[in-house]
């Protein structure tokens, strides 16, 4: 992942400085972060009469894109087309249980429920073929299965499937596990800047995100996903302060918590790293925190490229840099 | 508290009530079911609420619904009521231009308001208009592409 930062960054090539009170400079950072554990993940998959099928999880889907690759798993599974897998959202009296949406883990750990459950359905209907007199390993439509063995267009497959990821606790004396999460989540970003040393005001002047996605199973849902985790980020990094007095949120408007908006999105490139997570469902896994690690430390180390000085909270405000400036130079602003 | 009759065109239709003048345009909207303005931030910052009121883009949790007296309104439900998504909708599907879609409403009457006055538009131009809209979801480059892919349609 450091090689596809680098090569995006140009990392081997001359890098201009800037001159005068603006100065320039670079950094790199990559985080990986565990995902939650443990946990349980259930799925249902009912294959109805006229081969319509429909998937019960108990994940909320809130714009990450999970009931598009669950329904592409199912339908993967079942020779289907994804469209016709109908996902009903999660409600205690319908759903089957979830631990939550949570930790980047629904793609992996429910992701890995429903294709165990779309398996166990297929299962189900090969056996109900055989019933039905149908040769074996034949890839008849379901819809002709359940005609052939009800006589009419009656009847479902449920299928149905847990998922439980191995688990060790951390030793209580070393703090040690060698088996703490069931996959680990690895993100990094490259980023260039340019300092504005009379005021402090960093520009970021380019953004390069990457993370291992495992297998992407929706590229194209993969990377916006990426690139609005950096970008969340971003304004973490940059301009988000969440001011508080005697436990009062003392900013609580859009007026004055700046979050970041269409003038605040620097040049970027995504990148899915792609790897085989062998435990993931088709060789995927979650995606939804990575892009989120790379981008502060990266700035601060662009940021110490350019000016030399380290900043080490958040949010790198122009405040911030021209007081850390000021006190490099011996100069620190009056009130410090 | 007393109410006050205005007369105004929905989407299209004419159309009249009785309001209270302390209202909004988005409680206004919500008593004849359309739920696409949302309200959000309630300071005009976001731009979730964003409605048309004789073709210009305003925010609908700072207009009070009397305003609209005799005026047109037109809200994100008119683009698809001949059964087809409009050209900028399809183009944020097509582009993923989004992931929650709260402040997709919004955006998108942005655009059309932006393509109607700019069909070629440039970089410069998007930005400007879209600067008054969030979205939390960062989908803002993809929002971008969405907008170049329906200006070339």
């Amino acid at each position: 992942m450091l090689d596809a930062i680098a090569a995006r960054m140009n990392w081997s090539e001359p890098f201009g400085r800037g001159s005068g009170t603006v100065r320039r400079g670079r950094g790199v950072a990559i985080g990986f972060k565990a995902s939650i554990s443990p946990t349980t993940s259930v799925a249902i998959v009912n294959v109805s009469a006229d081969g319509s099928t429909t998937l019960y999880t108990s994940t909320v889907d809130m714009g990450q894109g999970s009931d598009t690759a669950f329904a592409q798993m199912v339908a993967e599974v079942l020779d289907l087309d994804s469209e016709d897998v109908r996902i009903v959202h999660p409600d205690t009296d319908v759903t089957p249980y979830d631990m939550g949406t949570l930790g980047s883990r629904s793609l992996f750990h429910m992701g890995n429920a429903v294709r165990l459950a779309a398996e166990d359905a297929r299962t189900k209907l090969r056996a109900l073929a055989a019933e039905a007199g149908l040769p074996e390993n034949t890839n008849y439509p379901p819809a002709e299965i359940f005609k052939k063995r009800y006589g009419m267009q009656a009847g479902n497959v449920i299928g149905t499937a847990s998922f439980v990821p191995t688990y060790k606790s951390p030793d209580a004396q070393t703090g040690l596990s060698d088996n703490v999460t069931p996959f680990w989540m690895i993100g990094g970003a490259g980023v260039e800047v340019e300092i504005d040393t009379e005021t402090g005001h960093v520009r970021v002047t380019k953004l390069v995100n990457a993370a291992d996605c495992g297998k992407p199973i929706n590229p194209g849902v993969a990377r916006t996903q990426l690139s609005g985790a950096a970008i969340m980020q971003l304004g973490f990094t940059l301009s988000e302060d969440m001011r508080l007095d005697g436990g009062q949120v003392t900013n609580a408007s859009l007026a004055d918590y700046k979050i970041p908006g269409i003038r605040d999105i620097p040049p970027m490139q995504n990148v899915l790293v792609e790897a085989e997570q062998h435990s993931g469902p088709f060789g995927a896994k979650g995606l939804g925190e990575s892009g989120t690690f790379g981008v502060s430390p990266a700035v601060a180390n662009a940021i110490h490229d350019a000016v030399g000085v380290r900043i080490t909270s958040l949010p790198i405000t122009a405040e911030a840099v021209l007081r850390a400036l000021r006190a490099q130079a011996g100069q620190p602003l009056e009130d410090e | 508290m007393s109410m006050q009759n205005i007369n105004f065109t929905l989407n299209g239709q004419a159309v009249s009530t009785e309001i209270e003048p302390h209202r909004n345009l988005v409680e206004l909207l919500q008593r004849f079911d359309l739920f696409g303005a949302r309200e959000s931030c309630g300071q005009g910052l976001c731009g979730c609420c964003t409605v048309l009121v004789d073709d210009k883009a305003v925010s609908g949790c700072l207009y009070f619904a009397t305003w609209v007296d005799g005026k047109s309104v037109t809200t994100v439900e008119s683009l698809d009521a001949n059964g087809a998504l409009s050209i900028v909708q399809q183009a944020f599907i097509d582009c993923g231009a989004f992931q929650c879609g709260f402040c997709t409403p919004g955006f998108v009457l942005m655009v059309h308001q932006l393509l109607k006055e700019h069909p070629n538009p440039s970089d410069d131009d998007i930005v400007h208009y879209l600067s008054g809209n969030l979205c939390r979801c960062a989908a803002y480059p993809e929002i971008i592409e969405a907008v170049k892919v329906a200006a070339r349609r």
